[in-house]
């Protein structure tokens, strides 16, 4: 699979030329951006569906304004107001949306596999939005556009994912991005929070935070995911926060030039410092901005857009 | 009625039985085997030359779903799926709806069957009452109904029951069938655990979640001098176990699914849900350690754990969907692929797939002995075919190895004497 084709539902269906691909795309929007209209009639005449099974603000919210800009007529369906609530199967919500011929279909559950499900069973074109802990692709993406966009490329540097792996899909989707494009990945946490086998993935895996940080070129902490934190994951928050917590003294070991990063939403005092996430090293706004692009890059490239379109 | 299945390959491992003749079958019963010659063609006689004759196979754990969840399977499709699949023998597990935990349950099932008049049904009942894990049921009733073994299959049974069952139905001589996991490790795992949950995301059912149980069961069968028998078992520290146990003297046998020996957890990036199983499929070091706990005998039987679910249960989300897969009619062809791949020799697959189940559940099936019940099995050991959906004649299609090309094809059932499956 590659980004020609039909869907969007792992970071591994990609190669490291087709990641290339969506962020100069991407890099192309950003232009388009910056004009005084900021549409373009890719989509014009086509349907996008966003179906968040599951709450969201800023990936629905991203995913709405990247198909409009491209002039796509959107429709927005969460849970409450679909037929889920009255039992109807994924399966059979499945069918009843193709048979409105949407173009792309966008979904985001709370279940693995649900975007995969959808995708063997409409023709559109779907996009994960997230599929519980499994993966986000499309936040990954927008994770390696920041990167490059700060550092210039992202072989060869050193990335530390830290807290919540275990029930993170943005720590799965990125520590196969990342890897994917040459960056060295250490995902860091308690030994609960970490899942077990991870390192068959090919990453570190590092139980100390000030071990990791003096090396690192970016420290991308995640979300504590108290509601799912179950069964003696965790003893308590604040036993998290000692060991795991961005602040200002866990900075001070890093690297000069290292940047902060963090998909939000954020606890602000519980995996990072309010004074760094709203810092001057925090790359967290620009993540939000890029969202945008990144998936006005990959709606027009699953629609059979060609970079070159953009250039006038 | 009389039938001759003439110039055959007779395997009979419970008579230490493996050459080329006649077998002679008269008023449903085995009368002998003759010397092999040119085949008759006369009315009644059957050309065998290239297949192999066996006794009718037996297998020691499937789910009928009959009584109470006729929409996946019944006693009928059951049945034909069986002969289908060469078996001519079957013990059903009692997670019916009702359970099997009363005489009125066991006596249904066995009727049923008979009426239906394919093949021969042992049921299993529960344990406890309604498999709640708490009260045991009327052991000495039950068997006199017809059940030839107790399970909570499916439900973990505490130490403390354990020890009681195994005490009480030693006691009638019959063992103690166990599923083997220990759900304060394993709770609402969907997967094996292992490198592949931890990239999918899916919760993880650690392989030590069965071998402390199958560890457990050891120690108990050893203080109550009682029958205990493993269910399919999945990971190299169970055969570990069994090994050890087995060697010690303890009165412990084994049985493992095909599907364990040849699917892996990392078919599950597919998310086909017809992949999900309980124990799950593990990782390659499990099965090469079933394979040669298989080839050693540490592993005596191969049972198929069949367990229907209609597709509408099945095309959900992987962690929604209800666990198990379809076995009957794939068992012998995977078996085979054992054999043509030097895992075991063809005599000791139908050892596992005939005598050795029969003598676990002590019912007088599996072999071709003179004067017993004819219930034979006709294969073509290598011929090749494509296992496709249409072939399926269970009620559910939950089988993993749809598509799948395999070498070796059931030609003939025989039950009591009478063709009840013919290709």
């Amino acid at each position: 699979m590659g980004i020609h084709s039909k869907d969007l539902l792992s970071i591994a269906d990609l190669s490291a030329k087709d990641i290339h691909q969506i962020l100069n795309t991407a890099s192309a929007f950003k232009e388009v951006l910056k004009r005084p209209i900021r549409k373009v009639p890719t989509l014009r005449g086509k349907t996008v569906i966003n179906f968040f099974v599951e709450a969201s603000t800023r990936t629905r919210t991203s995913f709405e304004l990247a198909a409009k800009y491209l002039s796509a007529d959107v429709v927005n369906m969460s849970a409450s107001s679909s037929s889920l609530v009255k039992g109807e199967t994924l399966v059979d919500t499945a069918q009843t949306l193709q048979a409105m011929n949407p173009r792309v279909l966008i979904i985001r559950h709370s279940s693995v596999g649900a975007a995969h499900l959808m995708a063997t069973s409409m023709q559109c074109s779907v996009i994960n939005a997230g599929d519980g802990p499994r993966e986000h692709p499309t936040q990954a993406l927008l994770d390696l556009y920041t990167i490059r966009e700060a550092k210039g490329s992202i072989q060869g540097l050193h990335v530390a994912i830290v807290g919540d792996v275990l029930h993170s899909r943005v720590a799965r989707s990125n520590l196969l991005a990342l890897q994917k494009m040459g960056a060295k990945v250490t995902l860091v946490g308690p030994k609960t929070l970490i899942p077990p086998h991870i390192e068959g993935s090919g990453v570190q895996v590092c139980h100390s935070l000030l071990e990791v940080v003096p090396t690192a070129d970016i420290i991308m902490a995640l979300r504590i995911q108290w509601e799912r934190i179950k069964e003696n994951l965790l003893p308590s928050i604040r036993e998290y926060s000692e060991n795991y917590s961005i602040t200002p003294a866990v900075l001070k070991k890093a690297k000069k030039k290292a940047l902060i990063m963090h998909p939000g939403p954020i606890n602000r005092g519980v995996e990072i410092a309010p004074e760094i996430a709203d810092g001057p090293r925090s790359l967290i706004t620009h993540q939000v901005e890029n969202g945008l692009v990144i998936r006005m890059a990959l709606l027009f490239l699953l629609c059979g857009g060609r970079s070159g379109e953009l250039a006038h | 009625m009389n039938l001759r299945i003439e110039n055959g390959r007779i395997i009979d491992p419970a008579n230490n039985i493996d050459k080329t003749g006649t077998l002679v079958i008269r008023n449903g019963k085995i009368a002998g085997i003759e010397k092999a010659k040119t085949a008759r063609r006369a009315k009644g006689s059957f050309d065998a030359t290239g297949m192999v004759i066996c006794p009718g196979l037996v297998d020691m754990h499937v789910h009928l779903r009959d009584p109470g969840q006729e929409y996946k399977e019944d006693i009928e499709s059951g049945s034909l799926a069986a002969v289908k699949g060469g078996f001519t023998t079957l013990a059903c597990m009692p997670n019916t709806d009702p359970i099997n935990d009363n005489p009125s349950v066991t006596e249904y099932m066995i009727k049923k069957t008979r009426r239906v008049g394919l093949i021969h049904l042992y049921p299993i009942a529960a344990i406890s009452k309604g498999s709640q894990g708490k009260e045991l049921t009327e052991f000495g009733v039950l068997k006199r109904a017809g059940a030839v073994a107790f399970s909570d299959d499916g439900q973990p049974t505490r130490a403390g029951l354990m020890r009681r069952a195994l005490e009480y139905a030693s006691q009638f001589d019959m063992p103690i069938l166990d599923h083997c996991e220990e759900r304060d490790l394993s709770r609402d795992g969907v997967m094996h655990e292992g490198e592949v949950s931890a990239l999918l995301g899916l919760k993880g059912w650690p392989g030590e979640a069965e071998s402390t149980i199958v560890y457990r069961n050891i120690q108990l069968a050893a203080m109550t001098q009682a029958r205990i028998h493993m269910c399919h078992l999945s990971t190299s520290e169970s055969v570990a176990q069994v090994r050890a146990g087995k060697r010690a003297g303890v009165r412990v046998t084994a049985e493992v699914a095909p599907h364990h020996l040849f699917l892996e957890d990392r078919a599950l990036e597919s998310f086909s849900t017809n992949l999900k199983v309980n124990p799950p499929l593990r990782s390659r070091p499990h099965i090469r350690s079933l394979r040669q706990g298989l080839k050693q005998d540490v592993i005596d039987a191969i049972a198929t754990d069949h367990a229907p679910h209609a597709d509408f249960e099945k095309q959900t989300v992987f962690e929604s969907a209800p666990f198990g897969l379809l076995g009957l009619q794939t068992a012998l062809p995977l078996g085979l692929q054992l054999c043509h791949e030097k895992v075991l020799t063809l005599k000791q697959l139908i050892s596992k797939l005939t005598i050795l189940p029969a003598r676990i559940l002590n019912i007088p099936h599996g072999t071709l002995t003179v004067g017993s019940r004819a219930d034979v099995t006709i294969f073509a050991p290598s011929r090749v075919w494509q296992f496709r959906a249409e072939d399926i004649v269970s009620k559910s299609h939950n089988s993993p190895f749809i598509g799948r090309e395999m070498r070796g094809e059931v030609i003939r059932t025989i039950h009591n004497g009478r063709v009840v499956y013919s290709v």
